[in-house]
């Protein structure tokens, strides 16, 4: 009946009803083309992501969860000791000038120091950060490992837990690991990274066994490579000599220091002449 | 038989064939290309290309953000000031990185490292200023110079290079030195 009707059309008609239907009909192929095009191009490859995206995600999570109910259970003694001895809230003069008198001498035995000067304490000024800072200005006339080793104490003045003594790449590669693991290892690294530097110094391998026992032998070399990472070896050369004094002096953990100056000069036999102006920080009291 | 005759012949079939290629088209978009061109979730939902990306976009962003409040778990963070002060030391460069980095440049250039005679160094933040003589290559000495100032400018870890005056002087003994005073900024790597 419909053909009937179609049929009783005039060819015009039927000719414009043809063409159009014709334009309508190359148009869906265009659309067809694209839509089969785009989904190759742009829908797949970002298609073939959303898999391992979403695992990460839920994993990301579950540790989340883990290293909460950790954190929760911190006893809160490194604010603490942050607020009373690395940033303290006042100039702590004596125990400042105790540090210093004990890395000379330290410098001095060991034969990586020919002299220090007087220690200058400047005046105490609020930085831009709303800091306390007390600068120290002192000379000294020492070899290329004393002023390496002396650069590298002010470098970890301060720091007071393993994982603030590691840069971003270490700490990235100690959670990537715990990613091909199972989600509770993130509590096992929490605790490592949050171990008291100086007493991980002194006795590197308990904490370091923990860790290891945590963790699946495919670990073991990313764990190698990441106990390896410069800035821990530093210290442990750093601070292992150095503990046995720090404690007994109770200027553990020490004051936060950092270079602000340093003008070097090589001088004869070896030996280079230094000018330091190093910055002692801390709060302003509340 | 006549163009008009022709069309009067064809024009309805023609036109059922077309009538007929549009709805079969129609009814493929409708149908059957959202089967091929959509990402069936487990849920139910279908996505399209562009909301595939989206929906990756999203999830790289929200992974993102929780690797940032990972790490800010598993650090005991304690104090902003500390933190922003940990990381301020963590990028301060010792003389012993700055010199190592200078030499390793110098040594790039070919030279007797002995032309290099670093005579003064001062480190504030990153900033660096270096005082120095080349010596010992005779008239080449500004050459020697001007290739060391842009081996450091060309170097990733400098930034910022005020590029010293080219100048030289004859010494007592008749060698030829060209001073200079370096100041640049140094990201130790």
């Amino acid at each position: 009946m419909m053909i009937t009707r179609f049929s009783r059309l005039s060819t015009g008609t039927l000719s414009v009803i043809s063409v159009v239907c014709m334009a309508m009909s190359a148009g869906l192929l265009a659309t067809h083309a694209h839509a089969v095009r785009e989904m190759r191009e742009v829908g797949l490859p970002a298609a073939m992501e959303l898999p391992r995206l979403e695992d990460r995600l839920q994993l990301l999570e579950e540790q989340m969860d883990i290293a909460e109910l950790q954190a929760s259970l911190r006893s809160g003694s490194d604010a603490e000791r942050v607020r009373m001895y690395v940033l303290p809230p006042s100039d702590d003069l004596d125990r400042l000038l105790a540090t210093f008198d004990v890395i000379f001498s330290a410098m001095e035995q060991a034969g990586k120091a020919r002299s220090f000067s007087a220690v200058t304490i400047g005046e105490v000024y609020v930085n831009e950060e709303g800091m306390r800072v007390v600068p120290v200005s002192f000379s000294a006339v020492l070899s290329q490992e004393g002023l390496d080793a002396l650069q590298l104490f002010f470098r970890l003045a301060g720091i007071l837990t393993v994982g603030d003594a590691l840069d971003k790449q270490t700490i990235d590669m100690l959670l990537a690991i715990t990613e091909t693991e199972k989600p509770a290892t993130v509590a096992a690294i929490e605790q490592f990274l949050s171990t008291d530097l100086l007493r991980y110094v002194e006795e590197p391998r308990p904490y370091e066994e923990q860790l290891r026992t945590s963790l699946s032998p495919a670990a073991e070399d990313a764990l190698r490579s990441a106990l390896d990472a410069p800035r821990l070896r530093d210290a442990r050369s750093l601070f292992s000599d150095l503990a046995p004094i720090l404690r007994t002096q109770g200027i553990w953990p020490l004051r936060l220091l950092s270079e602000n100056t340093v003008a070097i000069r090589p001088v004869d036999n070896g030996l280079f002449e230094v000018e330091w102006t190093v910055n002692a920080y801390g709060r302003i009291d509340d | 038989m006549s163009l008009q005759v022709i069309l009067q012949r064809i024009a309805l079939p023609l036109t059922l064939f077309s009538a007929a290629l549009l709805s079969l088209l129609l009814l493929s978009y409708l149908l059957v290309l959202p089967q091929f061109t959509r990402l069936h979730r487990p849920d139910g939902t279908a996505l399209a290309p562009r909301a595939i990306v989206y929906e990756q976009r999203m999830l790289s962003a929200q992974l993102l953000e929780k690797e940032e409040q990972r790490e800010k778990l598993v650090l005991p963070v304690i104090d902003p000031q500390y933190r922003t002060l940990v990381g301020h030391k963590q990028e301060q460069a010792t003389f012993g990185e700055v010199s190592a980095f200078v030499r390793l440049a110098f040594a790039r250039l070919g030279e007797n490292m002995g032309a290099l005679d670093i005579q003064h160094v001062e480190i504030q933040d990153e900033r660096i200023t270096m005082e120095g003589a080349i010596r010992g290559v005779g008239t080449r000495s500004m050459t020697v110079l001007a290739a060391f100032v842009e081996e450091l400018e060309q170097s990733p870890e400098v930034d910022d290079v005020d590029r010293p005056d080219f100048s030289r002087s004859v010494q007592t003994d008749g060698s030829i030195v060209s001073p200079f005073m370096l100041h640049f900024s140094f990201r130790h790597q």
